[in-house]
């Protein structure tokens, strides 16, 4: 069956995704030089999988990217963070910057800040792209004895 | 900050009337359109007053709710929307009495704008570039010097994405 939307939202995503996408990482990467930074970038990441799911249907865009890895990728970019935090205790206390600094608008600068736009990037995108396939998937049927939920899916 | 006034004007009248349209539209689909018309000329104002940052968020943002937002609605059909009636109307009124009256005398209670009552901003722009070599002052705040509170969103994130899961799982629903 076929399944998503028209050809033309077909291959307009297809064109446009890997754009977004590579916007999103720019923006991770160089948060620390220019506008932009973890949380910009995560969102703009996660906003190119939300137009994958809705150009190609659910099953496409987790054949990409599975639930469960995005759940990990999640967890990976909080602990990660966190860890960036308590590496600091090696030069004195929590969230010391204990990486050189390098030089002033070189990628390399600003010391631990590029790792923590990095855990940031993924933790973001890899979060609210779930939320979004999660509330995807939801579907509330009303019924005589009230509101009963169910995943899309399984509804015989 | 050199700003185009009739600009800046002209965009808060639109954002002051899409809120407006928002409330009082009478199907839910038109409400959240207008809603998303507030969100995106918030952003472009964001980026007019020189914040870039806020900027590219707010955009990104302000999509991914809408579609969350359109796509709730329309699963959910049966949702209608009932008029707050007289009650409601009167609690607005007051509302904006008490608010009106209030911006009449903000301007003489605050510092005019650019130079806030906390001087702690100064210290950030001179040790961004200077200790940290950071181009970003705004980055180097949040990942840095304020690395705490950055601690406390992706918490909340966390905690927020759990909570959906945990929701919207397929087994063990009780």
């Amino acid at each position: 069956m076929d399944k998503g939307m028209s050809e033309i939202v077909k291959g307009v995503a297809k064109m446009v995704v890997p754009f977004i996408m590579l916007f999103g990482i720019s923006l991770i990467l160089y948060g620390h030089i220019s506008p932009g930074g973890g949380f910009s970038g995560g969102v703009v990441i996660a906003g190119g999988f939300v137009l994958l799911l809705l150009a190609f249907g659910r099953e496409h865009a987790f054949r990409i990217f599975p639930e469960k890895f995005a759940e990990k990728l999640d967890s990976l970019g909080a602990v990660g963070f966190l860890s960036i935090a308590v590496l600091g205790f090696t030069g004195g206390h929590f969230f010391y910057n204990f990486l050189d600094k390098g030089r002033l608008f070189h990628l390399w600068s600003g010391g631990t800040m590029i790792f923590s736009n990095i855990m940031i990037g993924i933790k973001i995108g890899a979060a609210l792209f779930v939320a979004i396939a999660m509330l995807s998937m939801a579907r509330l049927i009303h019924t005589k004895e009230g509101v009963e939920y169910r995943r899309s899916g399984e509804d015989k | 900050m050199i700003v185009n006034m009739p600009v800046l004007v002209a965009l808060l009248v639109l954002m002051t009337a899409g809120s407006v349209i928002a409330i009082a539209a009478k199907s839910l689909t038109s409400s959240v359109v207008a809603m998303g018309t507030a969100g995106l000329i918030l952003s472009i104002l964001f980026l007019i007053l020189g914040a870039p940052d806020i900027a590219i968020v707010q955009v990104f943002v302000e999509i991914v709710a809408l579609i969350v937002l359109l796509s709730i609605i329309s699963r959910e059909s049966s949702a209608d929307m009932s008029s707050s009636g007289l009650y409601g109307g009167i609690v607005i009124l007051i509302f904006a009495i008490f608010f009106f009256t209030f911006m009449l005398h903000f301007h003489e209670m605050v510092r005019p704008f650019g130079e806030p009552v906390i001087d702690m901003g100064k210290g950030y722009l001179m040790a961004s570039p200077g200790q940290l070599k950071g181009a970003d002052v705004v980055n180097s705040i949040i990942l840095d010097f304020r690395g705490y509170d950055t601690i406390g969103e992706a918490t909340i994130i966390f905690t927020a994405i759990i909570g959906v899961l945990v929701m919207l799982r397929k087994k063990g629903r009780v």
